[in-house]
């Protein structure tokens, strides 16, 4: 059986969640055939990878993302269409969907038995789906699997295809980007939060950040600083960093909340998280009803220890 | 201009969710019901745009008389027109098939926008806009935080996993919402006496299959318990031994 993958790139380098959609294919099909728009991009563990080159697609656009699919599809006819459940994953399995006629389930997290696992009404229950067609659309949680490590350089098909200008009549005019060191609180490793508990943007900035880069140098991972929705109400930090209900799932291996009280809302996007690490004044504060490890403390007695120490840790390492 | 919008009726964000006892759905008795919060945007949305460029704004869902309460609130905020599609475990239809019925009633109703929360809060389902947009042909621009109209096109702020874009399209455009588009009104007193006069049209259509099925529901893993330590070198001694990332 085959699998579609679609492999997102960021700036041409292939985005994590895409290589741990390509691993999770390989549950599924025996033939995994990647599609890839951009220069020179190299992903293995595929047996094919469809290449399309194209000046207009620097950022991506679903639709003509979506035109360049259905054509390898036509040529492959594939089972599985599985695409990283990233902003953009997401948008485009949509399309597919109505392309295709297909049924589409999103943003799953595991594979158990034949049956998709998937968290309904902010994860409060599991959803355990049976899904089937020709094909099928499938969206992968970022950080569900491991991701692709090796394995065979595909064979390079380009794809030949004129995609008419009106296929770009939706496009991005300006792009604000953030600092190419930024992680996505999804794809991230480690994810460090803070909430109102830290008393001003200052306190954030200052703490938060510090301890992010500490456990970043110390660890060697990926980390991601994350924040509650009073905070970003508050405009302490921008929305993309918001964990919850309104905001994102994340599911990383170590989630820190500090000075976060750990609302129902809040919880919907952080408990997945392998480990929970809390930090708060307050005993009977809910975030410790779902934490692992927890310290009862005003954060100003444990961050200014925690990151020396950390940072101590980092340059022994190097 | 003619705007279509498209709410769901799903639990309140701090509802308690759990299994039925049969494990075949979730135990749905009290909980309440609120419109989809992204999909309170997208009728907020729709409302200025009346308010302030005269359109015509039509809201519509699925399910049974229950869902009323929800068009209903999207009327006493200020829509003109109520659509809903029957079927009254609407729970239980999957995001094609939900998808399928806003482009049945798009193509009834001919908008020049159409308007839905960027995600459902019930399903998690995140396709509909992109959905409908491919099959109408309508232009599309997802998880849009600020909107405003220009001569024949709309230009939406968005955000993107890591920042933000500026997109313009052309009419007719599917727009999804993202939150911060703007802050959803309460309904005043003359808009909820309004709303109970209004009409709401009923419509039946055929839903196409899939083979999609829920087999159970069951409540996430459960987290082995709080440990409480005591200082700092204790945590760190935890992230080497038991979390091993050190
Ligand atoms: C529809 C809807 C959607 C929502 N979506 C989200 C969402 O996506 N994400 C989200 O986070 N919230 C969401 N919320 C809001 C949520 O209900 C809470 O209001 C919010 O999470 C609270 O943020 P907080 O924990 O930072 O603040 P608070 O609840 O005020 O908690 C602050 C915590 O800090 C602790 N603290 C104070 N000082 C210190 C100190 N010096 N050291 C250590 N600890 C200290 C306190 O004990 C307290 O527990 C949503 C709400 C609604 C209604
Ligand atoms: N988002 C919503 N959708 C539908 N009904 C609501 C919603 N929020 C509140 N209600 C109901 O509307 C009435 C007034 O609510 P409120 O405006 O929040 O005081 C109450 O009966 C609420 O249960």
């Amino acid at each position: 059986m085959k699998a579609l993958v679609f492999v997102e790139t960021l700036k041409g380098v292939v985005r994590e969640a895409s290589l741990e959609t390509i691993n999770f294919a390989k549950i599924l099909a025996d033939e995994v055939i990647g599609v890839v728009v951009g220069k020179g991009v190299e992903v293995k563990g595929l047996n094919k990878l469809y290449v399309y080159e194209d000046e207009r697609l620097l950022i991506p656009i679903s639709k003509p993302v979506a035109e360049i699919i259905k054509e390898v599809q036509k040529k492959e006819n594939a089972k599985f269409i599985v695409l990283p459940a990233t902003g953009f994953g997401k948008e485009l399995g949509g399309r597919l969907a109505a392309a295709f006629d297909a049924p589409i389930l999103d943003d799953f997290m595991a594979y158990e038995n034949g049956y998709f696992v998937k968290g309904f009404y902010s994860n409060k229950v599991f959803a355990h789906i049976r899904i089937d067609g020709n094909p099928v659309i499938l969206s992968v949680r970022p950080r569900a699997f491991k991701p692709v490590e090796d394995g065979i350089s595909p064979e390079v098909i380009k794809v030949n295809i004129n995609l008419p200008e009106e296929y770009f009549s939706a496009k991005p005019v300006e792009i604000h980007e953030k600092s190419s060191e930024e992680v996505d609180v999804t794809e991230a490793d480690i994810v460090v939060s803070g909430g109102r508990g830290m008393g001003s943007p200052e306190n954030y900035h200052k703490w938060i950040i510090a301890l992010r880069d500490a456990v970043a140098k110390a660890t060697g991972l990926k980390v991601a600083n994350g924040a509650s929705r009073a905070v970003v109400d508050a405009g302490w930090v921008d929305h993309s960093h918001q964990v919850g209900q309104t905001g994102k799932t994340v599911s990383p291996l170590v989630y820190f909340a500090i000075g976060i009280s750990g609302a129902i809302q809040h919880q919907a996007g952080m408990r997945t998280s392998k480990n929970i690490i809390a930090i708060n004044k307050d005993p009977e504060a809910p975030i410790f009803t779902i934490s692992d490890y927890g310290i009862v403390s005003k954060w100003e007695d444990v961050l200014p220890e925690l990151v020396e120490k950390l940072n101590k840790i980092a340059e022994e390492k190097v | 201009m003619k705007v279509l919008v498209f709410i769901k009726r799903t639990p309140d964000t701090a509802a308690i969710v759990k299994p039925s006892p049969d494990g075949k759905d979730i135990d749905r008795t009290n909980i309440p019901f609120i419109i989809n919060p992204y999909d309170e945007f997208a009728v907020e949305e729709a409302i200025r745009l009346k308010e302030n460029r005269g359109a015509e704004t039509v809201v519509m869902s699925i399910g049974g008389d229950d869902v009323k309460e929800q068009l209903r609130r999207a009327l006493a905020m200020g829509m003109d027109r109520a659509i809903l599609v029957k079927y009254p475990e609407y729970w239980k239809l999957n995001p094609s098939q939900i998808a399928y019925t806003i482009v049945e009633v798009a193509r009834r109703e001919n908008p020049d926008m159409i308007i839905t929360g960027k995600l459902t809060i019930d399903d998690y389902t995140y396709s509909l806009a992109p959905y409908v947009a491919e099959k109408l042909g309508y232009n599309l621009i997802t998880y849009v935080t600020k909107l405003e109209y220009l001569d024949g096109k709309v230009r939406a702020e968005r955000e993107t996993d890591l920042g933000s874009e500026i997109w313009e399209a052309p009419f007719p455009v599917v727009i999804s919402a993202e939150r911060g588009l703007n802050e959803p009104r309460l309904p005043n007193m003359r808009g909820i006496m309004m709303a109970k006069k209004k009409d709401i049209e009923e419509l039946e259509i055929n839903f196409p299959k899939y083979d999609y099925a829920i087999d159970k529901f069951t409540p996430p893993p459960p987290r082995k318990g709080v440990r409480l330590l005591n200082s700092v070198d204790e945590l760190i001694k935890v992230l080497k031994e038991e979390v091993k990332i050190l």
